[in-house]
C-alpha cells in the first residue's frame, strides 16, 4: 500500500499551514522514483476511467489556491484552453513550484506533477521525464497538441529547473541565489 | 427555424424520399467507430464535418486514375483533371446559384476569402476613415483581417452589439450603418451561439445607404440552402470542410462587377495573362485570383459533397437539423445547473451551454470519455465569450447524421459529469 501512503502524505501535505509556499516534499519524503512507483501502483488499483478521473479531480479539488500575485501573465501556460498558471522558485538547493488552473482535471494533473517534482534537486527535475503519466494512464494528456498545455507545463518545470542548474553551474561553490523564476525567460 | 433560409430558393431538386438518418450514417465510414470503448457521438460538427464515402472515393479516384495539374497540359490527364476542376466550380456555382461560374474563386476556406476580400477589395476600394461594420458575433477569421487592415490603411472597425439572447440588436446596427460605412461584414450563423442573422434585411439596409455585404457562410452553407442572387450579397464566403467536403478547399462567391474592379490577391502562375519584367497582367475571373497550382482535388472532392447534400436536399437537411436542436433544447434546459448560452429566437443546430460549479474544459473532457465528441472552449470568438461574462462554453453542433438517440447520450453524459464534479 505504498501508493495509497504517497497520496494520502501528498493530500495532507497540501493542507500544511505556514509556509506561504506550502510544501510538498520534506526531508523525509520518498524518493522521487518512489513517488511514481506508488503514483502507479495507487492509479493500477484505481481501475476504470471513471474511478481514475474521480481521484484526479479528488487531486485537483485539494490542490491549494493560487495567490493573486502570483497569477500574472508571465505565469501563465499559454497553448492550453483552460487558464493555467505556474510559478516557480529555487531554494534551499531545491525547485519549488505552485500551479493553478481554473479547470479541475487539469488542477489534478498538476497535483500529480506536483507530486513529483515540487522540492526535487533541478538535476532530478531535468533528469525526471514526464514518461511517469503514461504509466498512469494518462498518455493522452501529454501530446503536445493536446490543448490541456500539459505538455507544456512539464516544459516549463523542466526549463525553469534546467535555468537553476545553469545559475548554479556559473556562480561560485556555495551555489545558485535563491529566486524567483517564473516567467524569467521568453 | 433553420428552413426559413430557404424561402426564397427556387425549387429545382426534384422530389426525393423521405429524410431516412439510418441510410445517411452508413454514407460515413468515420461513425462506425467507437471511442473509449463507445460508440462515436459526433457533435463537433461546426468545427469541421465528417466525410461520405462519395467524397472519400472520389478523392481517391481522382489521385488514382485522373491525377494532373489543370489549365495547363495538352494532354488527356490534364485535359481530364481540368474538366473536373472547372465542373467542381460548376457545383459551386449551382449549389450557390451564382450567375457565372467567374463568380466562383476556389480558396482555402472561409478564412482566406475574408482575408482576399479584405486585402483586395480594401486596395482598390477603401481608405483612411472608411469604416468595416461587423458583429459583435464575428469568428475571429471575420474580426482580424479588418483590424490588419486597419492597421494598413487607417479603416476604423465598428461592431453593432448583441443581445442577452445573441441576438444582433437591429437598431443599433442601424444606428452604425453610417455614411463612411463602406463594407458590411457579418455571419449568416453565428458558430459560437447559432444565431441566425437576419442578414437579407441587414444586406437590404447596407445597400440602402451604399455599403458593399460580406456574407460569412462557414456555417450556413452546410445546413440550408443558400442564393447569393436573392440574398444579393456582394460576397459570401464558406469552407468545404464543413460541408462534408475535404480540408484546405472552399469559395469566395463574389459579383462579377465587383470583382473585377479588384486587384489579384496573390501574385504567381495561373493568375497571370502575360508577363515580362516591366508589365504583367492578369488572367480573366477567376483565374486571377487563383494563383499557384489550385488545390484540384479539394475542388473536386467539394464538387462531390454538393453533389451528396443536393441528392439529399438542403431542405430536408435543415429540417432534421431544426428538429435534432427542438428536441435538444428542453432535453437540456430540464438539467439542473446547465444554463445554454445563446438563445435566439432564430438558430441552427447549435447548443453552447455552461454548467454550474464545472468548467468547460472538465465538461468536455469527461463527454470525450463517453464518446461524445464537442468542443469546448472560446469557439475563435472571444469577444462574444467577454460580452456574455465567460471565458468558454461547452457546444454541441448538429449535422445530418446524427440522431436523437445520440442527443440522449450527449444528455446522459452531461448528468454524469455533473455527478463526477460534484464535491
Amino acid at each position: 500500500m505504498a501508493g495509497a501512503t504517497v497520496l494520502n502524505d501528498l493530500l495532507t501535505l497540501y493542507r500544511y499551514p505556514g509556509d506561504d509556499w506550502p510544501r510538498l516534499m520534506t526531508t523525509d519524503t520518498p524518493s522521487i522514483d518512489a513517488v511514481i512507483a506508488g503514483l502507479i501502483e495507487t492509479f493500477d488499483a484505481l481501475g476504470d476511467w471513471d474511478e481514475r478521473y474521480r481521484h484526479i479531480i479528488r487531486l485537483g479539488q485539494r490542490l491549494p489556491p493560487l495567490p493573486e500575485e502570483l497569477r500574472t501573465d508571465a505565469h501563465r501556460i499559454h497553448g492550453c484552453q483552460s487558464h493555467v498558471w505556474l510559478a516557480s522558485r529555487y531554494e534551499h538547493g531545491v525547485m519549488r513550484y505552485r500551479a493553478a488552473s481554473d479547470a479541475m482535471i487539469v488542477s489534478g494533473l498538476i497535483a500529480l506533477l506536483l507530486a513529483v517534482y515540487d522540492g526535487r534537486s533541478p538535476v532530478e527535475v531535468v533528469g525526471t521525464s514526464p514518461g511517469f503519466l503514461r504509466a498512469l494512464g494518462l498518455s493522452a494528456h501529454l501530446s503536445p497538441m493536446r490543448s490541456n498545455g500539459l505538455h507544456h507545463m512539464v516544459l516549463r518545470i523542466q526549463r525553469d529547473g534546467q535555468e537553476a542548474l545553469s545559475r548554479s553551474a556559473a556562480a561560485s561553490p556555495a551555489g545558485a541565489e535563491p529566486g524567483d523564476m517564473g516567467g524569467a525567460a521568453t | 427555424m433553420v428552413t426559413e433560409m430557404s424561402s426564397s430558393r427556387p425549387k429545382i431538386d426534384p422530389p426525393r424520399p423521405a429524410f431516412d438518418v439510418e441510410r445517411i450514417r452508413a454514407d460515413f465510414p468515420a461513425l462506425r467507430q467507437t471511442v473509449h470503448g463507445r460508440p462515436l457521438v459526433y457533435l463537433d460538427n461546426a468545427a469541421s464535418a465528417q466525410k461520405p464515402s462519395r467524397v472519400i472515393e472520389t478523392v481517391r479516384r481522382y489521385y488514382t486514375d485522373d491525377y494532373a495539374n489543370v489549365h495547363r497540359g495538352l494532354h488527356y490527364l490534364s485535359e481530364r483533371a481540368s474538366d473536373a476542376f472547372e465542373a467542381a466550380r460548376g457545383k459551386v456555382r449551382a449549389f450557390l446559384n451564382a450567375r457565372e461560374d467567374r463568380e466562383i474563386v476556389f480558396v482555402r476556406g472561409t478564412t482566406e476569402a475574408i482575408n482576399l476580400v479584405a486585402s483586395s477589395f480594401g486596395q482598390a476600394h477603401l481608405k483612411a476613415g472608411d469604416e468595416i461594420l461587423i458583429t459583435e458575433m464575428e469568428h475571429h477569421s471575420n474580426i482580424v483581417p479588418w483590424q490588419l487592415l486597419g492597421e494598413r490603411l487607417g479603416t476604423v472597425l465598428k461592431v453593432a452589439p448583441v443581445n442577452d439572447a445573441g441576438e444582433l440588436l437591429m437598431d443599433e446596427f442601424e444606428r452604425l450603418l453610417g455614411p463612411r460605412t463602406r463594407l458590411v461584414a457579418v455571419t449568416h450563423v453565428s458558430n459560437a451561439l447559432g444565431t441566425i442573422n437576419p442578414v437579407e434585411r441587414i444586406i437590404e439596409l447596407a445597400h440602402a445607404r451604399g455599403a458593399r455585404v460580406l456574407i460569412d457562410g462557414a456555417q450556413s452553407a452546410p445546413h440550408a440552402a443558400v442564393d447569393v442572387q436573392a440574398l444579393d450579397c456582394d460576397f459570401y464566403a464558406f469552407s468545404g470542410h464543413k460541408l462534408y467536403g475535404p480540408t484546405g478547399i472552399g469559395a469566395l462567391y463574389g459579383k462579377r462587377e465587383l470583382l473585377e474592379s479588384m486587384p489579384p490577391y496573390q501574385g504567381g502562375g495561373e493568375m497571370i495573362r502575360e508577363v515580362s519584367f516591366t508589365r504583367t497582367t492578369y488572367a480573366e475571373l477567376p483565374f486571377k485570383f487563383e494563383a499557384g497550382t489550385p488545390h484540384i482535388v479539394g475542388a473536386i472532392g467539394l464538387g462531390a459533397a454538393i453533389d451528396y447534400l443536393r441528392e439529399i436536399g438542403l431542405d430536408a437537411v435543415a429540417r432534421h437539423e431544426s428538429e435534432l436542436l427542438d428536441y435538444a433544447t428542453p432535453r437540456l434546459r430540464e438539467i439542473p445547473g446547465l444554463r445554454l448560452v445563446g438563445t435566439a429566437a432564430r438558430k441552427a443546430g447549435i447548443a453552447s451551454f455552461l454548467l454550474d460549479g464545472v468548467h468547460t474544459h472538465d465538461v468536455g473532457t469527461i463527454l470525450d470519455r463517453h464518446g461524445v465528441a464537442v468542443r469546448a472552449g472560446h469557439h475563435c470568438t472571444m469577444p462574444l465569450m467577454t460580452r456574455f461574462g465567460v471565458s468558454g462554453t461547452t457546444r454541441a453542433s448538429f449535422a445530418l447524421y446524427n440522431t436523437r438517440a445520440e442527443i440522449d447520450v450527449l444528455v446522459e453524459a452531461i448528468r454524469q459529469a455533473q455527478e463526477l464534479f460534484r464535491r
